[in-house]
C-alpha cells in the first residue's frame, strides 16, 4: 500500500506540476539507480521534487491509516512543514487511504496551525487516481 | 607550416586505432585483438592519457555520443603513404562506433566526422598529442559550467533529464549547481562594491549553501542570504566547506556570537566537540567507518529512539552530515 501512495505522489506531482518540468526525487524500488530524495530535518521524505533556480518546492509522503496516528508521522510532517514554510511556493503532498483523507487533512491543518505555516500549501490526496 | 587537415565524414571500418601508440601499447597488449571500447578508455586511462574528455568517464562520453547522435568534435586521422588511415586523436570515440555498428544500436554509426592529414611525419603526430593532452582544451570552472547549465533551464527551457543526458553527472548535482549560480548573482554580486570583485572561486560556497539544511539554518536564526554572502566575501567561511558546519554553529548561541564577530572556525572552536585531529589523525577511514558501524549496532534502542525523535538533536545531526558525506563518497566512487 505505501508504495502504491508513493507512485500515486510521483504521477500527481508529474500531472499538476508538468508545466514547471521539476526534478522529481522519490524512492520507488523499480528504477534502478534513481536518485533519492534528500533528508529534510532528520527525515526523508518519499518524494522531492523541485525546480531550478527555486521556483516552487514539493515534499511528497504516503502514510497507511496506521502509520497517519504515530507520533513518528507527525514530527515528520511538522519538520516537513517547517521546511516548506522556508521555501518559495511550499507544497505538502500526503498520499493517505480513501478512509483516512478525513484525518489525514485535520492533523496537516493542526501542524500548520501550530507551526504557523498557513503560507504551504497542503494537498491530501488517496490512492484512488481521479 | 604544418598541414592543417580536411574535414571528411569516414567509414569507420577503414579506420585502424592507434594499437601501437608507445604510451598505451603495453596495456593493449594485455587485451589481444579483440578490444572493446572499454578496454580502450580503461588502456588510455591507464596510461594517464584520457584523450582529451578529461573528467567524462567512459559511460558519460558513450551516452553523450548517443544522446548527440554522433560525436561533435572531429577525431583526427592520419592517411599512410599506403591510403590507409589510423586513429591520431579519437580512438575511444571511433572503437564506440564501431561497437554501435556491432551491437545494431539505432542510428548511422558507419562514417565519423574526422580531420584527416596525409603522410603525416612522426614529429607532427606527437605535436598533435601534446597540444590535445598536454596543453588541452581548458575545462570550464565550475561557475562557467552552472551558468551553461542555468541558461539551458532558463533560457533554452531544456528539462532536468534531457540537461543531465547532455552533461553527464547526476540530476542532483544539475539543480544544485544552478541554484548556486542563481543565489550567487541575486545575493553575492549585489554586496559587491563593483563587479570586479567577483570572485567565481566562491562558486563552491554556493554550492554548499544548497546541501540540505543550510539554507534553513541561516533563515531560521534571522539571518538572510544576503548575510550568507557578505561572510563569503569577508572570508569567514574559509575554507568553503565549512559552510556545512553553519547549521551547528548559528544554532549555537555562543558559536553564532564568536562567528559574526570572528569566523567558523573560531566558531567551531566553541563548539563543544572533540578535538577530532587530535584523537583520531592516526586513524583510517576503513577503521573509522568499522567503528562506527560497531557503534551503531550496538547502540541501545532508547539512544536510538531519542534520534528519531529529536532529529534536531547535536548527534542527529552530525549523524546526518556523516549520512550525507557517505552517500556523496559513495557516490563519487561509484562513477570513478
Amino acid at each position: 500500500m505505501h508504495l502504491h501512495l508513493v507512485g500515486r505522489i510521483v504521477s500527481y506531482v508529474r500531472a499538476e506540476y508538468q508545466a514547471y518540468q521539476l526534478a522529481v526525487f522519490h524512492d520507488l524500488p523499480n528504477l534502478l539507480g534513481a536518485e533519492k530524495p534528500p533528508r529534510i530535518g532528520g527525515f526523508v521524505p518519499d518524494v522531492f521534487a523541485i525546480d531550478a533556480p527555486p521556483s516552487i518546492t514539493i515534499l511528497g509522503e504516503a502514510k497507511t491509516v496506521e502509520d497517519l496516528e504515530t507520533e513518528h508521522s507527525r514530527e515528520q510532517l511538522a519538520a516537513f512543514l517547517t521546511f516548506l514554510r522556508l521555501q518559495p511556493s511550499g507544497i505538502l503532498v500526503v498520499a493517505v487511504p480513501w478512509q483516512a483523507q478525513a484525518r489525514a487533512k485535520n492533523l496537516v491543518a493542526q501542524l500548520q496551525r501550530q507551526l504557523q505555516c498557513a503560507g504551504v500549501r497542503a494537498i491530501v490526496i488517496t490512492e484512488l487516481a481521479g | 607550416m604544418a598541414d592543417i587537415g580536411n574535414h571528411e565524414t569516414v567509414l569507420v571500418e577503414d579506420i585502424e586505432l592507434d594499437k601501437d601508440n608507445p604510451r598505451i601499447r603495453k596495456f593493449l597488449e594485455m587485451y589481444g585483438d579483440n578490444i572493446t571500447p572499454e578496454q580502450f578508455y580503461l588502456a588510455l586511462g591507464a596510461a594517464g592519457d584520457d584523450e582529451s574528455e578529461s573528467s567524462a568517464s567512459f559511460e558519460k562520453l558513450k551516452n553523450s555520443i548517443l544522446t548527440n547522435g554522433g560525436i561533435i568534435q572531429p577525431v583526427i586521422l592520419n592517411r599512410r603513404a599506403d591510403g590507409t588511415l589510423v586513429c591520431i586523436e579519437g580512438n575511444t570515440r571511433v572503437a564506440l562506433y564501431t561497437s554501435f555498428i556491432n551491437e545494431k544500436v539505432r542510428g548511422d554509426w558507419t562514417r565519423i566526422p574526422s580531420l584527416v592529414y596525409d603522410h603525416m611525419p612522426r614529429e607532427q603526430i606527437d605535436a598533435i598529442r601534446l597540444q590535445i593532452h598536454l596543453v588541452g582544451t581548458r575545462p570550464w570552472d565550475p561557475y562557467s559550467k552552472a551558468k551553461y547549465l542555468h541558461h539551458l533551464r532558463t533560457q533554452e527551457f531544456l528539462s532536468f533529464e534531457r540537461i543531465v543526458e547532455f552533461s553527464g553527472g547526476r540530476k542532483k548535482e544539475v539543480v544544485e549547481s544552478i541554484n548556486a549560480f542563481s543565489d550567487m548573482e541575486q545575493y553575492y554580486r549585489p554586496v559587491l562594491s563593483d563587479d570586479s570583485e567577483f570572485d567565481t572561486r566562491r562558486f563552491s560556497g554556493f554550492v554548499e549553501l544548497q546541501k540540505p539544511g543550510i539554507k534553513e539554518a541561516i533563515l531560521a536564526t534571522g539571518f538572510t542570504l544576503t548575510d550568507f554572502s557578505q561572510w563569503i566575501h569577508d572570508d569567514k567561511l574559509s575554507p568553503l566547506n565549512t559552510v556545512r558546519s553553519l547549521p551547528r554553529i548559528l544554532r549555537n548561541q555562543k558559536a553564532r556570537e564568536v562567528f559574526v564577530k570572528q569566523d567558523a572556525k573560531a566558531a567551531m572552536k566553541v563548539l563543544d566537540r572533540p578535538d577530532l585531529n587530535k584523537v583520531l589523525s592516526e586513524v583510517g577511514i576503513g577503521a573509522l567507518a568499522q567503528a562506527l558501524t560497531q557503534a551503531i549496532y550496538a547502540l541501545p534502542w532508547r539512544d536510538a529512539e531519542r534520534l528519531r525523535s529529536e532529529p534536531a538533536s547535536d548527534t542527529a545531526q552530525q549523524l546526518s552530515e556523516a549520512a550525507s558525506a557517505l552517500a556523496e563518497l559513495m557516490t563519487l566512487s561509484e562513477s570513478l
